[in-house]
């Protein structure tokens, strides 16, 4: 790594960074605090979840698994549900955004040319910029946990907290697994744009693959081949299990697709 | 050793030739002209020489060091100005050089003030609110400061006002008399001429020849302008040491391959009205050059 060009990527990329930390900070905290409400009207979603469907959960969210087997409501549940669920996604498209433009925009703008005349070597400029990544992740993580605590300590309650932290680490790992492949098209296209259709159809396709396993029976099957399917953050949040399988196949995704990004930038010709 | 030395490198995007079989050899301490009309392939050949690109064939040496496998000490002794300059605009131009200085791991760049105030530009101003002569103005400095032993310039003067090029040219020179190398890409004759010891003329990829800038400008080809008061016949134009180029209308343009002297008596003869006799141009010899090389 490059700490001077890391440094300069991550200050360019500060006001993103910081406004993604703040909007997931308000919506943690809103999300947290709309659980006190919510408990006086747990009767009533029992009723409505027993009415609906199982279509109709899936697209609606799984209301019912905010219920408790007893019928109360779990805070866990509710954040997984309303917010964890969300979270990787969220960070999906902050990760296209930002890992196909590594290298491509770079070219693109015509200052890799001038990177490269550096004494700066191919794979330094990929590692240091693609850095800025997890660090921007890490800091939206803690922005969230530090908005749910804060809703949590308005409404009083602190249950599921340590379930609820741990879910952030697959969902770190989901969208580290696509900004690397983001940074992989990156490398490949040279070209923002096609880079970031690619990176965006990829990660659609993961999530159409997700409904249809979970709509269409005989396709259930499907959901192994999407990302999202091995997260499971009500089951993190509120029986500490993590599906380790997952964990494996993200930090697969994350090593296989960045070193084919660095090895492909080293050996291309940069033309934009 | 030569400075740059290519062997047969040719580099062909698909099926465009961008250049071919190209030897260039360029020598310590000379300025070295490379000069050729867009398209020829002169960016090319320099982003090969910087391994941005790998060449299709043949392979390049800098230094003594091959430019793929020893890119990096070749990049740590060379300074480079890209021919479309590309600056990060949300830095002030003190911050992207602290930025280049530090690429270059904190290596003494300690020209850049002198640079600066030689070229008269306010680094503290953001990049973005730049004009385009002061990005390249930035851009010299990034590949002048940290003092390279060979610099490589892409259409240096682009965008600078005629002060500022003559203050470049001054760089250039002084950058010579330090012992430094210089290959300068150019499309810009009276540049060349100016600066340059040798050069290099490239044509649709291919080098068609490497000159002396001495030897060049004595094969110069100089025009000479006649405004006659009266039509005369064509057979009185016809004069030893010339060749007729134009007569229409009492104007006349002759091409002189003698002194000027040797015509007087017979262009005395003429009822002229005019005489305009232009300074040659390095331009005039070089189009004359690559017409007789495509007629070939």
């Amino acid at each position: 790594m490059n700490l001077a060009l890391f440094l300069y990527s991550l200050k360019s990329s500060r006001s993103v960074i910081i406004v993604w930390c703040l909007f997931l900070f308000l919506y943690a905290l809103l999300i947290a605090y709309l659980f006190l409400p919510l408990q006086d009207i747990a009767d009533t979603i029992a009723e409505y979840v027993d009415k609906m469907g199982s279509m109709v959960e899936v697209f609606a969210g799984e209301i019912g698994s905010i219920l408790n087997p007893d019928g109360s409501l779990s805070l866990g549940k509710w954040m997984s549900l309303e917010f964890l669920s969300l979270w990787p996604l969220l960070m999906s498209i902050y990760a296209i955004f930002y890992a196909g433009g590594i290298a491509a925009r770079e070219v693109e703008r015509g200052t890799m040319d001038m990177l490269l005349s550096q004494p700066l070597q191919r794979q330094r400029v990929i590692i240091s910029k693609f850095l800025v990544f997890p660090l921007a992740i890490v800091s939206v993580a803690v922005a969230s946990i530090v908005g749910m605590l804060i809703g949590m300590a308005i409404i009083g309650n602190f249950s599921d907290i340590g379930g609820i932290c741990l879910a952030f680490l697959p969902a770190l790992l989901i969208a580290l697994a696509v900004a690397s492949y983001s940074l992989l098209f990156s490398c490949i296209f040279l070209e923002p744009r096609k880079a970031m259709l690619a990176a965006g159809s990829l990660t659609g396709l993961f999530y159409i693959l997700l409904i249809l396993a979970r709509t269409v029976g005989p396709l259930k099957w499907l959901g192994n081949l999407s990302i999202f399917h091995y997260y499971e953050p009500a089951a993190i949040a509120s029986e500490l299990s993590m599906n380790w399988l997952g964990i494996g196949i993200y930090v697969g995704i994350i090593t296989i697709c960045c070193t084919a990004a660095i090895y492909i930038f080293q050996r291309r010709d940069i033309v934009a | 050793m030569n400075v740059i030395q290519t062997y047969g490198l040719t580099k062909y995007y698909g099926k465009v030739r961008g250049v071919e079989n190209l030897d260039l050899e360029v020598k310590p301490g000379e300025i070295f002209g490379f000069l050729g009309p867009n398209g020829a392939g002169k960016t090319t050949t320099i982003r090969l020489l910087l391994d941005l690109i790998r060449p299709t064939q043949g392979r390049a040496e800098i230094f003594g060091l091959d430019v793929r496998t020893h890119s990096l000490e070749i990049r740590q002794r060379l300074g480079n100005l890209p021919g479309d300059v590309s600056l990060y605009e949300n830095l002030s131009g003190e911050e992207f050089l602290a930025l280049i200085e530090k690429l270059h791991h904190n290596r003494s760049a300690k020209r850049k003030d002198e640079l600066a105030e030689r070229l008269d530009i306010d680094l503290s101003r953001k990049i973005r609110t730049c004009s385009k002569g002061m990005k390249q103005k930035v851009a010299i400095i990034q590949a002048l400061m940290n003092d390279p032993e060979l610099l490589m310039l892409d259409e240096p003067t682009s965008g600078l006002d005629p002060l500022v090029q003559r203050e470049f040219y001054n760089l250039l020179k002084e950058e010579k008399e330090r012992g430094k190398t210089v290959f300068l890409s150019s499309h810009i004759l009276p540049e060349v001429e100016r600066v340059c010891d040798r050069v290099g003329i490239l044509r649709d990829g291919l080098l068609v020849a490497v000159e002396n800038i001495d030897a060049l400008k004595t094969k110069r080809v100089r025009k000479l302008e006649l405004t006659l008061r009266e039509e005369v016949p064509e057979e009185r134009l016809k004069i030893p040491g010339t060749k007729l180029l134009y007569y229409r209308n009492q104007r006349v343009e002759l091409e002189v391959y003698v002194r000027i002297g040797e015509l007087m008596p017979k262009l005395a003869e003429l009822p002229l009205e005019d005489i305009v006799f232009p300074e040659a141009t390095l331009e005039d010899t070089f189009m004359k050059f690559y017409s007789e090389e495509a007629s070939r």
